[in-house]
């Protein structure tokens, strides 16, 4: 049946493009779109960073694992700021022996996590939450005030506190950060497995590994999909079904492909072991890595006692 | 919710590692036990489902939106001791591939996400549901009350874990070597956002997203909720009421933290701290005050003495008496309406 006629006058109109506010209704669909769509290029920019021929690209995923876990616990026993300030030192060299850019450092670790902690610690500096000695005056102590009759200071105490827990976190996501960008995933479960971890767990880490961009995919698919289809304003309550909906899809198609996998593995010959192509052998230069950071490890260990 | 590394001390962070080992390791007998090898790539797809599900936005009041976690629900499609291993995973590969979360603090963030968070809202479930009829309006309030309880129970333990930090690890000079905020301020701070945002919104996503599955693919819900009948029916009474047991005993382990908070809980004064709040003591308290001797005054045993293990001791022991009474006045109200409604 022909329509021509019946063709709605706004349809006929030449396209508007409207700038798009910030409290747009679809709003919560970029913002998904966004993250999920992170989720690829975090994973695209790991292995670029994996394949660069850095040092500790080049060691052993195990002894890093070790050796990067032990300082990042030993940052957490620190209790004060020279040792931290080694540490970070430590966390610098190593990243940048390993063709890690300082500013990516800072960009993606330090003004993340550690900043956003530092902006929740501010009322810690002062004397009203950490109680200490006078460093930097707000207000003067004044008993017929009724607000801070006590005064308003930052104390000594409570910048050591922000100090300690900005320094500590950043130093410890350095680490994470340097240990996941210099390690390909399957070199790191492949480590995993070579430490006793059982083969069911890492059969789990590894299949979810790959699952995650699989229904990343879907998902990034069924947003895009909404948010192309969707004009105007939505109400809440449409929007939070059509996200249930989402999810439980997801589930649907999630519990179908899992059972065709299994299925496709049995045919297959899986026999519940894993096995990897690539063997890890540890050659000279991992031993003298292993042994020159148990030896830093030692000497901060003592540091931490003294 | 995800704890960074840095803010909890490693005497707190190792402790819940080596608690989630035991976990993990339980778990994965449970799992091999029940759905043998099959079920692993079904784990594998329920962690990358948990971890697409924080992706996704919702929108809340005001033009912003907020992520929900959805182990309650993950625990409900697949079983609580799946949802573990499944949140788990998920938590671990946000931590080393994202920064998301540190990685010492692993099992601080697991025992709050992937097993108070699971657990809880399966027991609240499984209470709430009984043998309502899935996609019912009771099996429905059930989904959102667990998911809602759930979330809230994971936000406390997280707003507990962050608030005995002050109390616990201090420098020489009294300066908070780690977390600084007391349980005072942790505490009430989690449970508002959790409890005005984070949990009505996974309650609501959780009901929707079940009722989906039901509607569309109810062999899937089904399939899991018959075994649990069938195995519930095979079980003695212990086993049965294993994790409604599990949430009582975890409160009165709980209990002693009561002894931390410095004041009195709202309505429960004693008479002079009345007089401290408004200036007095009203006639009618002053009254009756003295006609009531408790057997535990202050939840303590006057043969204990006055140090904080004994005291704990006690209102360990006063919790214990407390819940027995308390259950025994139910069961016995119980079984009196029950013989009620026979006579009738």
């Amino acid at each position: 049946m022909c329509q021509h006629d019946s063709i709605p006058s706004w349809l006929l109109k030449p396209a508007q493009n409207l700038p798009i506010k910030s409290s747009n209704r679809l709003n919560f669909l970029r913002k998904t779109i966004q993250h999920i769509s992170a989720i690829f290029s975090n994973e695209l920019y790991l292995s670029l960073e994996a394949n660069k021929a850095g040092f500790l690209q080049q060691i052993d995923p195990r002894c890093k694992f070790i050796v990067l876990l032990s300082f990042i616990l030993i940052t957490n026993f620190a209790q004060s700021f020279g040792l931290l300030g080694i540490l970070f030192i430590i966390s610098c060299l190593y990243a940048k022996l390993s063709k890690i850019l300082i500013w990516r450092l800072v960009k993606r670790v330090w003004l993340v996590i550690p900043l956003f902690l530092l902006i929740c610690s501010i009322p810690a500096l002062f004397n009203q939450v950490v109680v200490g000695k006078e460093l930097v005056v707000v207000l003067a102590a004044n008993p017929l005030r009724s607000i801070f009759p006590n005064g308003l200071y930052i104390s000594d105490n409570g910048a050591q506190t922000v100090g300690l827990l900005f320094l500590r976190s950043g130093i410890s996501l350095s680490f994470a950060y340097v240990l996941m960008v210099t390690t390909p995933w399957h070199d790191l479960t492949k480590g995993l497995s070579l430490l006793k971890v059982p083969v069911g767990f890492i059969l789990i880490l590894e299949m979810t590994y790959r699952y995650i961009f699989l229904l990343s995919n879907l998902a990034l698919q069924m947003s895009e999909a909404r948010f192309l289809r969707s004009i105007g304003k939505l109400s809440h309550r449409e929007n939070r079904r059509f996200l249930g909906h989402a999810i439980a899809l997801l589930f649907i198609k999630a519990n179908y492909l899992a059972t065709e996998i299994f299925s496709a593995m049995r045919l297959r010959g899986y026999t519940h072991k894993v096995v990897s192509l690539k063997t890890l052998r540890l050659r000279v230069t991992d031993w003298v890595f292993l042994v020159n950071n148990l030896l830093i490890l030692i000497v901060l260990f003592i540091l931490t006692r003294g | 919710m995800h704890l960074p590394d840095g803010y909890l001390s490693p005497e707190t962070t190792l402790p819940a590692l080596a608690v989630m080992l035991v976990v993990w390791y339980i778990s994965f007998k449970k799992i091999q036990l029940i759905h043998n090898q099959a079920l692993i790539p079904s784990i594998a797809l329920c962690a990358a489902f948990s971890f697409i599900l924080m992706m996704f936005n919702i929108p809340v009041v005001g033009g912003s939106s907020a992520h929900a976690v959805g182990a309650v629900l993950v625990a409900i499609l697949v079983g609580p001791w799946a949802a573990v291993l499944a949140v788990s995973t998920t938590l671990i590969i946000q931590a080393f591939l994202f920064g998301d979360g540190g990685i010492l603090a692993i099992g601080v963030n697991c025992l709050n996400m992937a097993v108070i968070m699971p657990f809880s809202g399966y027991a609240i479930y499984r209470l709430i549901s009984g043998k309502a009829t899935l996609g019912s309006k009771r099996n429905s309030v059930a989904v959102f009350v667990a998911a809602y309880i759930g979330i809230n129970l994971a936000g406390l333990a997280a707003g507990i874990e962050m608030g005995i930090q002050p109390l616990f690890f201090k420098a020489a000079n009294g300066a908070p070597l780690y977390g600084f905020y007391s349980l005072a301020v942790a505490v009430p701070a989690m449970l508002f956002t959790h409890s005005l945002f984070a949990g009505p919104l996974e309650g609501v996503i959780s009901v929707l997203a079940l009722g989906y599955v039901v509607k569309f693919a109810p062999h899937l819900v089904v399939r899991e909720a018959q075994r649990n009948i069938d195995n519930l029916n095979s079980q003695g009474w212990l086993a049965k009421n294993k994790a409604v047991l599990a949430v009582f005993i975890g409160a009165i382990i709980l209990s002693p933290l009561g002894l931390l908070t410095s004041g009195t809980a709202y309505g429960e004064w004693a008479p002079q701290e009345v007089k401290q709040l408004i200036g007095y003591i009203p006639a009618g308290m002053a009254q009756h005050a003295d006609k009531w001797h408790a057997l535990m005054p202050d939840y303590s045993l006057p043969k204990f003495g006055a140090g904080f293990m004994s005291q704990s001791m006690g209102y360990v022991l006063s919790a214990l008496v407390g819940i027995l009474v308390i259950s025994a006045l139910i069961l016995l109200s119980a079984k009196l309406t029950r013989r009620l409604e026979n006579r009738n």
